[in-house]
């Protein structure tokens, strides 16, 4: 039943073409450049009187007529379009080389579209071959050629207007029908990049920053990541960051503090990390700590060291990164404020009741 | 046919719109040609140009690096903070004072993009999805053209960025780039201005220009039973070029007549004589090029030779003593030694000397400032 549909609509085509080659005769005129049947912008432009009745087998008017019978995705019906197109444009005096490579290229392609139709796997991550039917004009005194080695199909200036709009006008029109059946491969290969492009931007604005040697250690971790995406696990390396030193009953130092190696790891957006690093704080006018920090994205660092020549938990302090210790006495701050104003509300209402 | 020209910068400062000054200049120089002489833009009338921009991933990396400096330093001072112990030197030393000087804005992107594979993957995704983006735009939105001719024109830094893309889409290295692979799709002339795409140590070079599939039609299969990615191949090496004085871009094998290493461009008409848009100026260059994106009926035979012959070798006249001791300067430097494994280092070593000798020139003969100049 759908052969059948297929042939018909084939048919419906061809018939349409064939009617209007009889009733309209091409009116004689002088030879063309190539470029008049294989470009297909100069090609385009050409107009109904000047083509006459080939004028409905144009690529253009084959593929709007294609488009409107279309039922389905029915790819392997337009390919036989582009096979009957050049079976009936293609003079019988055809030079038989060129004719078996047009038809090669033909049935090639027609093989990809039939895949197109009937495996969604193919139709979704490959497509047909837009290659096959590509039109190369070549350099001074070149032929055209087309299609793909090893059946291209050469047209030079002594090829016969018969035989250059046979090949050429097929293969407009079968370039134009592979391009269409290649759409929802490529659009499902932007949408995976479009993704990958989404974790990079997440990795560089909520990642933990990475310093020149991070850079070149992380990009020898091969283990840290597939290839083009950004890293699931990220090695810190004598990165550097400002800090504070908080201890019981005050003291707060500010230090700068040294995580000598650590390990994050990522979420898969990779828009939240988490790991943790042996640090060394160096507080003022004091001798370093040793400890250990914990990295919770963007919400900053928190550690606990202890001098280290008395490390022991008694003398531990709490390590804040610089970000977070602001942020906490801003907090604290805004804490602090609002309890005064309430006791100064709790003082004010009670001297009214006096 | 919609042609599309596709044009990738270098190293260095690149904002969106860099390319507008290079169109500009394409317009201009076309303009100089019979057939075109009538037109305001004849270039940009007959092919859409796309930019692509990958300097901001750079960006992104180093500048971060001076303000951490700089805040560490300033905290440190804040709070009576020593920075003079050994650790903490080396760890703060490794973050640059400025991160927008020639070195670590300009000759670092090239050993940032060698020297980290985080870094490389990171440019080659963002110029990836660009490049496919638009180029699937152009297929998809002209439904009544059967064929869009994407060509690539790059410069430098560019070549190399453009040369790992192409390798890993042509390839199809990844199943999401099959749709557009050389399986499926040609490329239709890759233009590298200044090709650095084998510099750097060896060991560091993850794609090998010279074997992967960018490689023009006419050439040996890059790999038996597939097909090659471009129809046409552009190459062009300036011979006073600084960066093209070592590790220069050459096929191992005869690549056929569609491969076109671009002879005898030599002419010094400003003292940067690794600028794209001087390489662009000279007939020897921009001629194929405007053949092989509009046609190979562009410019004939003859109006060629008369634009050669009438291109001067160093321009202005009056600065050819600046110009004779710029081009010793850099002979000296392509003379002096060179160490592969240790390609990096010397890639700064001689830029800077590279710089120091452009700079020298340019205070001896101020009209060596260069910029693109129709008349």
């Amino acid at each position: 039943m759908r052969r059948n549909l297929r042939v018909m609509a084939v048919i419906g085509v061809l018939a349409t073409a064939v009617v209007a080659t009889a009733s309209r005769p091409i009116a004689a005129q002088p030879r063309l450049p190539i470029v008049a049947d294989c470009n297909g912008d100069s090609l385009a432009k050409r107009t109904e009187a000047e083509l006459g009745g080939l004028y409905e087998r144009t690529p253009n008017q084959v593929w709007q007529r294609l488009l409107l019978q279309r039922t389905g995705r029915d790819f392997a019906e337009m390919g036989d379009t582009a096979r009957a197109i050049f079976q009936a444009l293609a003079p019988a005096g055809m030079d038989p080389t060129a004719r078996q490579n047009m038809t090669r290229l033909l049935d090639t392609l027609q093989q990809e579209l039939i895949r197109t139709d009937t495996d969604p796997t193919f139709r979704a991550r490959e497509g047909p071959s837009a290659r096959l039917m590509q039109i190369d004009e070549g350099d001074i005194g070149e032929p055209w050629r087309v299609g793909s080695a090893p059946n291209a199909v050469e047209i030079a200036e002594g090829t016969p207007d018969s035989t250059r709009r046979a090949v050429c006008w097929s293969a407009l029109l079968a370039g134009r029908i592979a391009v269409h059946g290649g759409q929802n491969a490529r659009r499902e290969a932007l949408r995976v990049l479009a993704a990958r492009e989404r974790r990079w931007s997440n990795f560089e604005r909520s990642g933990y920053s990475l310093t020149p040697l991070e850079l070149f250690v992380n990009g020898l971790c091969g283990a840290c990541r597939p290839e083009l995406e950004p890293p699931r696990t990220q090695i810190i390396l004598a990165h550097m960051l400002p800090s504070y030193l908080v201890r019981e009953g005050g003291g707060n130092r500010a230090a700068l503090t040294t995580e000598l190696a650590g390990v994050l790891f990522y979420s898969s957006s990779r828009s939240f990390h988490w790991g943790g690093s042996l640090a060394l704080a160096f507080p003022t006018e004091e001798k370093g700590e040793i400890g250990f920090m914990l990295h919770v994205s963007t919400l900053g660092q928190l550690g606990v060291t202890a001098p280290l020549s008395s490390f022991s938990a008694k003398n531990a302090s709490l390590l804040l990164s610089a970000d977070l210790y602001r942020y906490i006495e801003r907090w604290n701050g805004s804490l602090r404020d609002e309890r005064e104003a309430v006791k100064r509300g709790i003082a004010r209402e009670a001297g009214v009741v006096q | 046919m919609p042609k599309v020209l596709f044009v990738v910068h270098g190293m260095g400062d690149h904002l969106p719109g860099w390319s507008t000054e290079l169109v500009n200049q394409l317009d201009q120089t076309l303009a100089l040609y019979p057939k075109f002489a009538a037109e305001d833009r004849p270039f940009r009338d007959r092919v859409i140009v796309e930019e692509i921009t990958y300097d901001a991933v750079f960006d992104k990396m180093v500048e971060p690096w001076g303000r951490q400096r700089a805040a560490l330093e300033q905290f440190a001072r804040d709070h009576g903070l020593n920075l003079d112990d050994t650790l903490t030197a080396l760890t703060i030393g490794q973050l640059p004072a400025d991160a927008s000087d020639f070195v670590w804005e300009t000759l670092l992107d090239a050993v940032l993009y060698r020297g980290s594979s985080l870094l490389h993957d990171n440019v080659r995704q963002s110029v990836t999805l660009q490049f496919l983006n638009a180029w699937d735009k152009h297929l998809t939105n002209n439904p009544t053209a059967s064929q869009v001719d994407v060509s690539i024109l790059c410069h430098s830094q560019g070549t190399i960025v453009m040369s790992d893309v192409l390798a890993q889409i042509g390839e199809g290295r990844r199943p999401e780039f099959i749709p557009f692979s050389a399986a499926k799709q040609t490329v239709d002339t890759f233009i590298t201005l200044a090709n650095v795409s084998r510099l750097g140590p060896p060991d560091l070079i993850d794609i090998d220009s010279r074997t992967s599939c960018v490689r023009p039609e006419t050439a040996p299969a890059w790999k038996t039973g597939r097909n090659n990615y471009l129809r046409r191949f552009i190459n062009v090496r300036h011979e006073f070029d600084p960066f093209c004085l070592w590790q220069r871009f050459e096929p191992k094998t005869d690549w056929g007549n569609r491969y076109v290493n671009v002879p005898g461009v030599k002419h010094v008409h400003q003292a940067n004589t690794h600028g794209y848009l001087h390489y662009l100026a000279n007939p020897r260059v921009h001629v194929p090029i405007f053949r092989a994106v509009l046609g190979s009926g562009a410019i004939t035979k003859a109006e060629e030779q008369a634009a050669i012959d009438e291109f001067p070798d160093i321009k202005p006249d009056a600065c050819a003593t600046a110009i004779d001791a710029l081009r010793i300067a850099l002979s000296g430097i392509a003379n002096g030694s060179f160490r592969e494994a240790r390609a990096l280092d010397d890639l700064i070593v001689k830029g800077v000397a590279a710089y120091l000798a452009a700079k020298a020139a340019l205070e001896a003969c101020p009209a060596l400032l260069g910029g693109f100049d129709a008349s």
